[in-house]
């Protein structure tokens, strides 16, 4: 039985507690254990500028968490994802940083040798799962929706360390949302920022990347978006609503987390996916199912 | 800007080396980087101008610039470039270096967001939303922003009054505190 421990990270458990249920619920019907480790902490990620050590101390202490207890790691979020891949990359490629790490670890009764494998859901979904086996589950199937995928930055860059897809023609994240019925539609920002980094300290130019990319996804001729990232889900569902308020967007896109758009192929009721807890109204999607 | 090239002009392109392993000598200005760049119409000087500056020794100009301070570490850039020098780690390390020798920082939101953010990892391990959003205020000496969006996003069961706080926060406290000798030790 495949069995990961599961790395919310910050987001997921501050903002979007629905991407946590609707995970759980999905890999349940797929056959799948998810375990929650309570003391992982921050990934690291936001120490990047100011600590490359302070980062890596804070990813080695959730690698030797998951460690200690046999287990790989499930991410949901790409930036974690790529905090933690990279990270471990370090670790295992130079045993005296490792060794500086562990001298802090072992005062906590910790230590990292190295063993843990991290993945993104969409791996696991598409490599240890495999789409065969999620088709064999489906109840229901979407038909006429058509979707703009979005992978996001760090689940497919850099892709030496991340080893997820080809990072200029990804097609994982496109098999997995088709597997549902919809449609990945060709758009061109794809692969681009979604403005998400600059919430908070900047909030017009996060709007602006947002916009471009909410008119990018529409000419597609998209119905909805779906991110492989819970940051950029957040970005696209929040902060979409909030221009929608100002005018800044007149056409929404409104966006689905993926685990939600499967779980519903899968009979999953709406309501224990937390459809509802998106901001923007996903009651549309009926139509296309 | 003139430049004389004078002594070893490659210092603080070894000096970079050395922090992050990556090679900035090795760039032959193709500017595939500042093309891909989502955030380059923001920098005065583009990532590719960056690393020739670089490979010139412009320390100052280079720490004091905003080109690391627009970046979204999106990895557009390494992605696309042909020597296969991860900018994104280049452009961590000159946050880092700006960051403690005190240059000024030209997008003085973003240090505010730095700060505050690790502020609230440290505390509760993880991110404290509501905290996290007034401390920033504060900061940034709007105390009233987006307060209207408090009680939706409450009622949308997005925002708690109380953080999560992680399991034994002790040890990431500790955690904390070990870093902060780490770095004390290194300059």
């Amino acid at each position: 039985m495949l069995e990961y421990a599961l790395f919310l990270g910050c987001n997921v458990q501050a903002r979007l507690p629905q991407h946590e249920y609707a995970t759980k619920l999905v890999f349940n019907k797929l056959g799948a254990k998810l375990y929650d480790v309570k003391q992982f902490n921050c990934c690291g990620y936001p120490l990047k500028n100011v600590s490359s050590h302070g980062s890596l101390l804070l990813s080695v202490r959730n690698l030797a968490l998951a460690e200690q207890r046999g287990m790989d790691m499930m991410t949901l979020c790409g930036c974690g994802f790529g905090t933690l891949k990279a990270a471990n990359q370090l670790f295992r490629e130079d045993a005296s940083l490792l060794e500086e790490m562990n001298v802090h670890l072992r005062k906590e009764g910790l230590e990292y040798k190295g063993t843990v494998e991290i993945k993104h859901f969409s791996q696991v979904l598409y490599e240890e799962i495999g789409l065969k086996k999620i088709k064999e589950n489906l109840v229901k199937e979407f038909s006429g929706l058509k979707i703009a995928t979005h992978y996001g930055c760090h689940t497919l860059r850099p892709s030496k360390v991340v080893q997820f897809d080809d990072p200029f023609e990804p097609r994982i994240f496109d098999q997995l949302v088709e597997v549902t019925g919809a449609e990945s539609v060709p758009w061109e920002m794809k692969l681009d920022c979604c403005g998400a980094p600059l919430w908070g300290s900047n909030n017009e130019l996060s709007m602006e990347l947002t916009g471009k990319k909410l008119d990018n996804a529409r000419e597609g001729g998209a119905n909805y978006l779906c991110s492989a990232c819970s940051y950029c889900q957040l970005q696209f569902d929040r902060v979409q609503e909030m221009m929608l308020a100002e005018g800044k967007v007149k056409q929404p896109v409104p966006t689905i987390f993926y685990m939600q758009l499967l779980g519903l192929c899968l009979g999953i009721e709406g309501g224990e996916l937390g459809l509802d807890k998106n901001h923007l109204s996903m009651d549309g999607l009926g139509d296309f199912l | 800007m003139k430049v004389a090239v004078k002594e070893d002009t490659t210092a603080f392109a070894k000096e970079i080396q050395q922090k992050c392993g990556q090679d900035v000598l090795t760039c032959y200005q193709c500017r595939k980087c500042t093309m891909g760049c989502p955030m380059a119409f923001k920098m005065k000087m583009k990532v590719n101008e960056l690393m020739r500056a670089i490979q010139l020794g412009l320390r100052e100009e280079v720490l004091s610039s905003d080109t690391m301070w627009w970046c979204v570490s999106c990895e557009t850039c390494a992605t696309r470039c042909p020597q296969d020098i991860e900018i994104v780690e280049v452009m961590d390390v000159l946050r880092e270096m700006a960051f403690k020798e005190g240059y000024y920082i030209p997008v003085e939101s973003i240090e505010a967001f730095h700060k505050v953010f690790l502020r609230s990892v440290e505390a509760y391990g993880r991110l404290y939303e509501m905290g996290f959003a007034m401390d920033l205020n504060l900061q940034l000496k709007d105390p009233l922003k987006d307060a209207d969006l408090g009680p939706v996003m409450f009622a949308k069961g997005k925002l708690k009054l109380l953080p999560h706080k992680v399991k034994d926060l002790k040890s990431v406290k500790k955690l904390f505190e070990n870093v902060r000798k780490l770095e004390e030790s290194r300059v």
